[in-house]
């Protein structure tokens, strides 16, 4: 059985790789033809596809309500993704334009519900202000409802899955998780999920579980990452912050993950797996992986990322990716574990100055791992995002979703790219989004695209609504499909 | 359904006025669109105030979904105040009110040659009527809050480390006049956020040697009587000819009443 701790620092044989074969792959610029003329950075991107309708798609980005209104928009396709809708219905307005200060999606499973977290503005100074919101008609005028607004000292990077519950009691009903670092948190043990067992229900109630149960460096870091299997497992992973310096930014986090057997249903949720070497509650999966939340790669910043996906088929097995600073790289990991989190492998995967990484496994097994990786120096650098896929975590094949400047445009605010993207996946069927500059070049996008904003791929420009105007390049969201 | 008085505040909101002709209703513009009483097809003839990227649609038909009760028909004009709410292959904007085509409110919003320039002079305006100080000034240093975050001794003591943390900075500002607020001070204080996170990239960076109108909200003092200002939104600070040019829109705006 492979070691169930690592050092940050221990390098993993490269693995195995083969080039993907021709794959039914379909990537969509997501900015609609009447925005044709949008110059924003529409960064940190996420999607959800409904289970129950897969022709359904929400996503969402750094993107303000073109019509300055008082609300932020989703998109929204009703095509499986090949043609998006902005829908301004997230209650959320800051003088800079109707936007979030982050947001996530998730269906649930069989409900044909729209749940949201978001930090939602004007917030006042730096305590930001969580809202849960949900929907249960993605284009209808109607303003989300609000389930959970909360501020009190901060509420960073809400991130939502739901299920829904398939037999028995309580069918029907969507079991809703949203993970956070919840600055209200007593004792500095901010990693949280918040988390509600009737979601759609009239008055759905919601509970902040605290997962870290260890001393921190006065709090964990932003990422915190549920999933959920149906049946009723709960995993989740989180940047658990050690030592953390407040003029460098340099600090040393614990990769850890929790889980619960019965859906955070009981009375101590997330406490099913405990760490041997200290008997407490979330298995310290790397101890000592160092970061900066100063700290940059290209023009996208950097302090830490994590994913987590569980196996349709199986929920034994688990995947986790995490990032860690290893001398001047970016270095991103994959671990797996095939007993429900107990113990894990050494480096399935391992890339240089890659980041955004974002996990999902399909119903056959397939494990997809979406990244953005920075390569080449200059003029001549680029973000190439790809997504590598393994039925047996050894042999993994890749697929190129875009090569774009890294340097154009210029840098409108930080996140540049985002400090997450997302892939999911729905039946054999993987579907994620990422951001990138939005160059309209064929060699940018060796698998091909689709853009619904007007522009000459022979020229290499991008045009106004008029299709004649030439328009600044700039950072756009990029919807795929790749057919299992 | 709004009252009355909440719709009239709505309409004066609204982010999009245009003089429009209803083509159908029901109807819409926009496949994606579900179809009911309160969806009409409407044919741009002028738009009179408009964010930028709505600015283009005279001439354009685009679907309104109209939440008044009394709605207007088919061949009917009026002043349609709107919100957004889809944009795609089409666009498809929220209803707050309309009024008649020959109505005070319309002849008051039939002035500005330049709809965009028209809603920014309209939010600027706001603006400065919510500021509780506005001075003209120059910069003259930046520094460290006088009470940073104390280190992690205690956990309560630190704020929250976040990427939306503001990094605050205090910008001190030689007061040259005071436009609006009482007294007349000589010097301020202004806290302003340096982070170029999403939240506060727009928000101005004052460096030494930046002179301009401030527009200053008060924040509560830590001594008695002593009040503390803050810079937290985009036009908290303009350079003096746009706002001179946009207090000589209202102005003529106001005279036009």
């Amino acid at each position: 059985m492979a070691a169930r701790r690592r050092s940050s620092s221990a390098r993993a044989r490269r693995p195995r790789r083969r080039r993907a074969g021709a794959r039914n792959v379909l990537i969509v610029n997501m900015i609609p033809k009447s925005l044709s003329g949008e110059e924003h950075q529409d960064s940190e991107p996420t999607i959800a596809v409904n289970p129950a309708n897969s022709r359904q798609i929400v996503g969402s980005a750094f993107t303000p309500d073109p019509a300055e209104g008082p609300n932020a928009p989703i998109y929204v396709s009703l095509d499986g993704g090949l043609t998006w809708t902005l829908n301004s219905i997230v209650p959320s307005t800051v003088a800079d334009g109707s936007a979030t200060a982050d947001i996530t999606v998730a269906f649930g499973s069989a409900s044909n519900v729209l749940y949201a977290g978001i930090i939602r503005y004007p917030f006042p100074g730096d305590r930001t202000r969580l809202n849960v919101l949900r929907t249960t008609d993605v284009q209808s005028a109607e303003i989300m409802q609000v389930l959970v607004d909360r501020i009190g000292r901060g509420v960073d990077q809400p991130y939502v899955q739901a299920d829904t519950i398939r037999r028995g009691a309580g069918k029907g009903k969507d079991r809703v998780y949203v993970g956070s670092n919840d600055f209200n948190a007593v004792a500095g043990n901010t990693a949280t999920i918040d988390r509600s067992l009737d979601g759609g229900g009239a008055r759905p109630a919601f509970k902040a579980v605290r997962i870290e149960s260890r001393a921190t460096a006065g709090q964990d870091g932003p990422t915190v990452r549920p999933a959920v299997h149906a049946d009723g497992t709960v995993y989740a992973v989180f940047h658990a912050w050690r030592t953390f310096d407040d003029h460098t930014g340099a600090g040393t986090a614990d990769i850890v993950v929790v889980r619960d057997d019965a859906a955070a249903t009981g009375a101590r949720p997330f406490t099913s797996l405990v760490d041997p070497g200290d008997g407490k509650a979330g298995i310290r999966v790397v101890q000592g992986a160092r970061f900066n939340f100063n700290g940059y790669l290209g023009l996208q910043r950097t302090g830490g990322d994590v994913s987590i996906a569980v196996d349709p088929r199986d929920s034994d097995v688990v995947y986790v990716a995490y990032n860690a600073d290893e001398d001047s790289v970016y270095a991103l990991h994959v671990l797996r574990s095939t007993d429900r989190g107990r113990t894990w492998s050494r480096d399935l995967h391992h890339l240089r100055d890659a980041l955004n990484p974002a996990l999902a496994i399909n119903t056959a097994g397939t494990v997809g791992l979406l990244y953005q990786q920075l390569r080449g120096a200059g003029a001549a650098q680029q973000w190439v995002t790809r997504v590598e896929t393994t039925t047996n975590g050894t042999m993994w094949s890749a697929l190129t979703l875009a090569r774009t400047p890294a340097q154009i445009p210029r840098r409108q605010f930080d996140p540049y790219l985002g400090d997450y993207d997302r892939l999911m996946a729905v039946g054999k069927d993987f579907y994620g989004v990422f951001s990138a500059s939005n160059v309209p070049r064929k060699a940018n996008f060796p698998n091909g695209v689709v853009y619904q904003r007007n522009a000459n791929f022979t020229t290499s420009t991008l045009l106004d609504v008029d299709g004649t105007t030439p328009v600044h390049p700039s950072i756009d969201p990029f919807f795929f499909k790749i057919a299992g | 359904m709004a009252g009355p008085r909440r719709r009239s505040e709505a309409m004066r909101d609204a982010a999009f006025v245009f003089k429009g002709t209803v083509q159908k209703v029901p109807g819409a513009t926009m496949a994606s669109v579900p179809v009911d009483d309160t969806t009409a097809i409407v044919r741009v003839d002028q738009i009179l105030r408009a964010p930028e990227a709505l600015a283009g649609l005279t001439g354009d038909v685009i679907t309104v979904k109209l939440t008044e009760r009394a709605r207007p028909k088919r061949g009917e004009q009026a002043i349609f105040h709107t919100t957004g709410w889809l944009v795609g292959d089409g666009i498809a904007v929220r209803s707050l009110g309309h009024t008649d085509v020959d109505s005070a409110a319309a002849s008051r919003a039939a002035h500005p040659r330049d709809p965009v320039a028209a809603k920014a002079a309209r939010d600027l305006e706001r603006h400065r009527d919510d500021a509780d100080l506005v001075v003209t000034g120059r910069v003259t240093a930046v520094r460290m809050p006088a009470e940073p975050p104390r280190r992690a001794a205690t956990v309560k003591a630190r704020a929250p480390i976040s990427e939306h943390a503001p990094a605050w900075r205090e910008a001190i500002i030689d007061v040259h006049d005071v436009h609006k607020g009482a007294g007349s001070p000589k010097r301020l204080v202004v806290r302003f956020p340096s982070s170029t996170d999403v939240r506060w990239a727009a928000v101005p960076k004052f460096h030494p040697g930046q002179r301009g109108v401030f527009l200053l909200h008060a924040v509560a003092g830590r001594g008695v009587g002593k009040t503390r200002y803050e810079a937290l939104h985009r036009d908290d600070f303009r350079p003096l000819d746009p706002l001179a040019q946009a207090t000589k829109a209202s102005r003529a705006e106001k005279q036009a009443r």
